[in-house]
């Protein structure tokens, strides 16, 4: 599901480069749970942008879900957004004048002309989703009338919205208290077990990390292995590219 | 993204930020208010004012004139303004038409007007002739004769034969039906019966004519053929010997087919045609009465019954409908069955009389037009109150009759078909005065021949009539105004566009995570422009529509305040403004473009907005 080899990425500010990526490799196959763990400004966050086509200024090789993501146009990379990958952020990052029902079906906005079905079939397919994430009562509501962990839910039920293949978590429970934190986790694992979806949480919660299957750490720009139990098959299959 | 979805979050944001919204459409409102108002003021007054007065395809040339101590000589000789010249400019290039016009150079006065004042006017009276078609147009546009039609075909039409068997103001029209009169039709070729003495061949007749049997007629020689079609070369009856000329006349069936003052008449060699009916006055004093039933005549040699005009047992016949009976001068009770003479009036006479005549002599005003289509008053030429008058043998007393309005008739005068000035010219100042002319009007294909032409004209010692010219000043200011403002509304709209491009910019680091979190979720770039572009094209749409609509309310209080202020001016315009559809149209698609064109720079930044940026940061 991901490939990448030997990708490296320097933020240049003020003339002065930041070399924060120096050389990371990683395989992740389909259906896994992989937390990304490391230091605050080890490049987490930078890696998750290259995963998901938000950041084309590396260097190295990333395939993800089949797809060789660099060089692409920018149609192409926003068709892949849409699709594909899906983000939830440590913000949430919900549109405060939409209504939840809105912000779920927003993905559909970018479809392409005739894809996205008409109004009823799209919130109909957005209270579903809802449904899945314990929201669908609130579909009327606004976001800044919503709990931390209800608006990440909503985050959640947009990400799923396109039903995608990868779904990438950058701290999703960091501004969430411990209770909520697990059971918006528990959500994120249910996906995984239930529907199959390859997830990638970065995270600095040690007991949150655990419950992965497996662990990966950047220390020092490079991809730190982590013993597991998919580690081999991983580590075989880039081996193989 | 769809365009309809665009549309909706557009919408969606417009919503979210209304104040900013009308804020910014404000100063693009002013510009297109600006724009459409002041362009369609322009597009007016040049079409309902200017127009009216000089159509910009049309100019007025006159011989110029020069001073030398105190004398004024013209440039162009006289004699040279004949039918020559009128064929020398219609030779020059760009030029479709030459209309010449003639002053009268005979004296005249004119009273009458009981009817319409209150007492008899008497006035000196001046006239010149202008061809019947130059007006024709406008005769019927002031007459409003299509309003008149279109409230004739609502009405049954009513059978007739003769005007009297139709009811008061309508008149038994060709299809034998009775219909309003239409009094332009009347401003027309009009043949009046110019007396001449046979000897003097066709010196004081007007060019084409001679002298036969008494009065001008069309000449002809021996073999006929000068005559138009449908006329024949016929000698006078009972004339005899080489005085009497032949003269075409129009072969008829019946009386229905003369005009109404000729009769068919059959002669010696059996051919029918078109003679004017003769007629006579109980006395030659009748041609001053104040009762127009007086001057109805008994016509010569015809009788109601079928009896010799000759025997006692005639039942007379009066000159028919229409016409009266104008002795040949004052001096004589007989003469012939006449129209009176058409003639048109300027508004700017009726303006003044109503502005100070009216007030000064206690006479009533005239308000509009209508009242005094048809309104007939007396003539006598060869009598001046200045200059001395002719012998009496030579005055004559012609009924006129006013059928119209119209800003080329002659403001301190009465204005009448070119046909009748030469035949009273050729009359009383012989043949000279009835060939040559004293002004031409000249109409060219479109407005951007006339610059030149007038350099070309002017080279020949022409030069522009003051009408005409300050016509053309006029139009010129206008231009000039209507292009300062239209610069000056797009100033404000330039302004208007930057303000908007600020709006947006602000509004783009308002929306930058709304921004980041579409590009996120799938948005393009472009998708991102669009969203940006598309809210600009509707405010710009939105300003305009309004600016149109604010200009309209401000053209309609304008309208308002002239209708109010303005009262007792007869001739001024109901619209002073002009509104094409076109200068709406485009007043909307400046502001649009001005609206995109402000907002492109930060549309595009918009787009370039890096998601990871915004989003982890
Ligand atoms: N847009 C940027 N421009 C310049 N430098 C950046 C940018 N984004 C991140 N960096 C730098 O790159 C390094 C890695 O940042 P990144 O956000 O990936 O760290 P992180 O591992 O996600 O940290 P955290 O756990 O605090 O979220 C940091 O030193 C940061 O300052
Ligand atoms: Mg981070």
């Amino acid at each position: 599901m991901i490939r990448l080899e030997d990708i490296h990425k320097t933020y240049v500010v003020d003339k002065v480069g930041n070399h924060v990526l120096r050389g990371v490799s990683l395989a992740v196959a389909e259906g896994e749970f992989v937390a990304l763990m490391g230091a605050s400004g080890s490049g987490k966050s930078t890696l998750l942008n290259i995963i998901g086509a938000l950041d084309q200024d590396y260097t190295g090789r990333a395939q993800i879900a089949g797809q060789e993501v660099k060089g692409l146009s920018d149609r192409a990379l926003s068709r892949f957004r849409n699709r594909t990958v899906a983000y939830i952020f440590q913000q949430f990052h919900l549109l405060p004048h939409l209504s939840v029902l809105e912000n779920v079906v927003m993905p559909s906005w970018f479809a392409r002309s005739g894809e996205a079905g008409d109004d009823k079939a799209l919130a109909a397919k957005a209270t579903a989703v809802l449904d899945k994430v314990g929201l669908r009562h609130k579909v009327r509501a606004r976001p800044g009338h919503l709990s931390g962990g209800e608006k990440q839910r909503v985050a959640i039920a947009r990400a799923l919205f396109n039903q995608p293949k990868l779904l990438l978590c950058d701290e999703p429970t960091g501004a969430l208290d411990s209770d909520t934190t697990l059971k918006v986790f528990e959500l994120i694992e249910r996906l995984n077990a239930e529907e199959g979806l390859t997830v990638l949480v970065v995270t600095h919660e040690r007991d949150i990390a655990e419950r992965c299957r497996r662990i990966v750490r950047i220390v020092d720009g490079a991809v730190v292995p982590d013993p597991g139990p998919m580690t081999a098959t991983a580590t075989a299959g880039a081996g193989d590219a | 993204m769809t365009l309809s979805r665009a549309m909706r979050v557009v919408l969606g944001n417009i919503r979210r930020n209304k104040r900013s919204f009308i804020l910014s459409s404000v100063g693009l409102i002013i510009g297109v208010a600006t724009l459409t108002f002041f362009v369609s003021l322009g597009m007016g007054v040049q079409s309902g004012v200017l127009n009216k007065i000089y159509p910009v395809n049309q100019i007025e040339i006159e011989p110029r004139t020069v001073g030398i101590v105190g004398i004024r000589e013209q440039l162009v000789d006289a004699a040279r303004l004949d039918a020559d010249m009128i064929a020398e400019l219609k030779g020059l290039p760009d030029v479709t038409r030459v209309y010449p016009k003639l002053r009268s150079k005979l004296q005249a006065r004119l009273w009458g007007g009981k009817s319409l004042f209150g007492f008899a006017a008497r006035t000196e009276a001046f006239f010149d002739g202008l061809d019947p078609s130059l007006v024709q147009d406008e005769l019927q546009r002031v007459e409003r004769v299509d309003a008149k039609r279109e409230r004739a075909a609502l009405r049954r039409p009513q059978a007739c034969k003769r005007d009297d068997e139709c009811p008061l103001g309508q008149v038994c029209g060709a299809e034998g039906r009775c219909g309003d009169i239409e009094y332009w039709r009347r401003f027309a070729g009009h043949g009046i019966a110019v007396p001449c003495r046979d000897a003097d061949g066709d010196a004081f007749c007007p060019p084409g004519e001679a002298c036969s049997g008494g009065v001008c007629l069309p000449q002809c020689g021996e073999d006929g053929a000068s005559c138009e079609p449908g006329s024949i070369c016929v000698s006078p009856i009972d004339c005899a010997g080489d005085a009497c000329r032949p003269h075409c006349a129009s072969q008829c069936a019946a009386d229905g087919d003369c005009p109404t003052s000729h009769g068919c008449v059959a002669r010696p060699d059996g051919a029918r045609v078109c003679e004017r009916l003769a007629c006579e006055l109980p006395d030659a004093n009748a041609q001053f009465s104040d009762r127009l039933g007086d001057q109805a005549g008994r016509l010569l040699g015809r009788c109601a019954n079928a009896v010799s005009p000759d025997s006692p047992a005639c039942e007379p016949l009066a000159c028919p409908d229409g016409t009266y009976c104008a002795g040949a001068s004052v001096g004589t009770a007989r003469g012939y069955c006449e129209a009176p003479i058409p003639v048109l009036l300027s508004p700017v006479l009726l303006e003044i009389f109503n502005s100070s005549v009216a007030s000064s002599l206690g006479m009533q005003r005239i308000d509009g037009t209508d009242a005094m289509l048809g309104f007939q008053f007396r003539m006598q030429l060869g009598d001046s109150y200045f200059a001395a008058d002719l012998p009496v043998e030579m005055q004559a007393v012609k009924r006129t009759e006013i059928v119209g309005f119209s800003q080329k008739a002659m403001e301190f005068g009465v204005t009448m078909p070119l046909s009748v000035v030469r035949s009273l010219n050729a009359r009383y100042k012989g043949r000279a005065a009835a060939d040559t002319f004293d002004t031409f009007i000249l109409e060219t294909r479109g407005n951007e021949d006339v610059s030149s032409l007038i350099a070309e004209v002017e080279g020949w010692g022409f030069t522009l009539s003051r009408k005409s010219e300050d016509a053309r000043k006029a139009a010129d200011l206008l231009f000039i105004l209507t292009v300062v403002f239209s610069f000056i509304s797009v100033v404000i709209m330039f302004v208007a566009a930057v303000n908007i491009m600020h709006t947006f910019l602000t509004l783009v680091t308002e929306r930058r995570y709304e921004i980041g979190i579409m590009r996120a979720v799938g948005a393009a770039r472009a998708d991102i422009r669009k969203l940006f572009l598309l809210e600009a094209g509707v405010l710009g749409v939105f300003g305009g529509v309004l600016g149109n609509a604010v200009a309209w309310g401000a053209s309609r209080l304008v309208n308002w305040a002239a209708a109010e202020y303005l009262q007792g001016i007869p001739f001024k315009p109901d619209e002073f403004f002009l509104y094409d559809w076109r200068v709406l149209l485009g007043g909307v698609a400046f502001a649009w473009l001005f609206c995109v064109l402000g907002a492109w720079l930060p549309a595009n930044r918009a787009a370039r907005l890096d998601p990871a940026v915004v989003l982890t940061t």
